[in-house]
């Protein structure tokens, strides 16, 4: 295995998957956006994104926040300083990658 | 891949312009604008027009207030239960006290010499327009820069014609200006209110509350 593709393999597993990659790329480029924003950008079901939501605030990597608008439900979503971190590791990673392949 | 983070990244930022608001709004401020100088215009030589003059920068920062309030308040209403809610970033302190003192002393440095110019040469009035439309265009210009929204720079193009036309046109003292902000402000709020039926016909009002788990 070549030293490029070795350091592929130590990419961040739980980016390294389309959907949840969008949802943090979304939140890295804003103060924090809600369910209904994510849910229509990233184009998922209501269940599929909260179970993306869930494993990375698990992670560490996203704070969810539970709140209303006058009587509506709100969930707000803003990545953490971890999830940041990594996001950008991981862009610097594939970017890399990509350059030596 | 890094193709799409970029877009979905750049989607983001585009957010905050799509339902038209932010040009209504901007419109709003131009005719405000227009308005002042109408009443300065015409109350020249009286008490009131003589401390309208004064007045302007708590015309500009007072209208910009208001509107940002209307524009805020009109996206929690018509956009934020259709599409979503997106709150941005603000910028660094240390970068944004910078920024602000930058913003200042180049509006102060761009003023100062509009007063040299029409004290010392009245003639300049006549191409004061030109000189607007060429100020606010690169505005709306670096606007369509910074966000990728191709009908800033048309907005920006018609600024300075608009501009152009006025000066050519030689209104009297300050006809020209209260002209150009009256017809900007209007262009702005008929381009906010065509992006804003355009979105509206895209996305429906929603029926159900959203339920979130």
């Amino acid at each position: 295995m070549s030293s490029d593709l070795r350091s592929f393999a130590g990419v961040d597993r739980l980016l390294h998957e389309p959907a949840r990659t969008l949802i943090v790329a979304i939140l890295a480029a804003v103060e924090s956006a809600d369910f209904l924003y994510l849910q229509r950008e990233a184009g998922l079901t209501k269940g599929n994104l909260s179970v993306h939501l869930s494993k990375l605030a698990e992670a560490g990597y996203v704070d969810i926040e539970k709140t209303y608008r006058g009587k509506l439900p709100l969930t707000l979503c803003r990545l953490t300083g971890k999830g940041r971190a990594a996001f950008l590791d991981y862009r610097k990673q594939l970017k890399q990658f990509v350059e030596n392949t | 891949m890094a193709d799409e983070i970029q877009r979905s990244q750049l989607r983001a930022l585009q957010y905050w312009y799509v339902d038209g608001t932010f040009e209504m709004g901007m419109g709003g401020l131009c005719l405000l604008l227009a308005a002042y100088f109408y009443f300065q215009d015409v109350l020249r030589g009286t008490l009131v027009g003589e401390m309208l003059a004064p007045a302007f920068l708590l015309v500009v920062i007072g209208g910009g207030w208001l509107i940002n309030r209307f524009v805020r308040r009109v996206k929690e209403r018509i956009t934020f239960p259709r599409t979503g809610y997106v709150a941005y970033r603000s910028r660094q302190e240390t970068r944004r006290g910078v920024r602000i003192a930058f913003a200042g002393g180049l509006g102060m440095l761009i003023a100062a010499f509009i007063g040299w110019l029409v004290v010392h040469s009245p003639s300049a009035l006549d191409w004061m327009p030109l000189l607007t439309g060429f100020l606010f265009g690169v505005v709306l210009l670096l606007f369509a820069w910074r966000i990728r929204l191709g009908r800033f720079s048309l907005l920006a193009l018609l600024s300075l014609a608009l501009g152009i036309a006025l000066s050519i046109l030689n209104m009297e003292e300050w006809s020209g200006v209260t002209l150009y902000y009256g017809a900007m402000g209007l262009l702005l709020v008929l381009t906010g209110a065509c992006v804003l039926r355009s979105y509206l016909r895209q996305n429906p009002a929603p029926e159900d509350p959203p339920d979130e788990q």
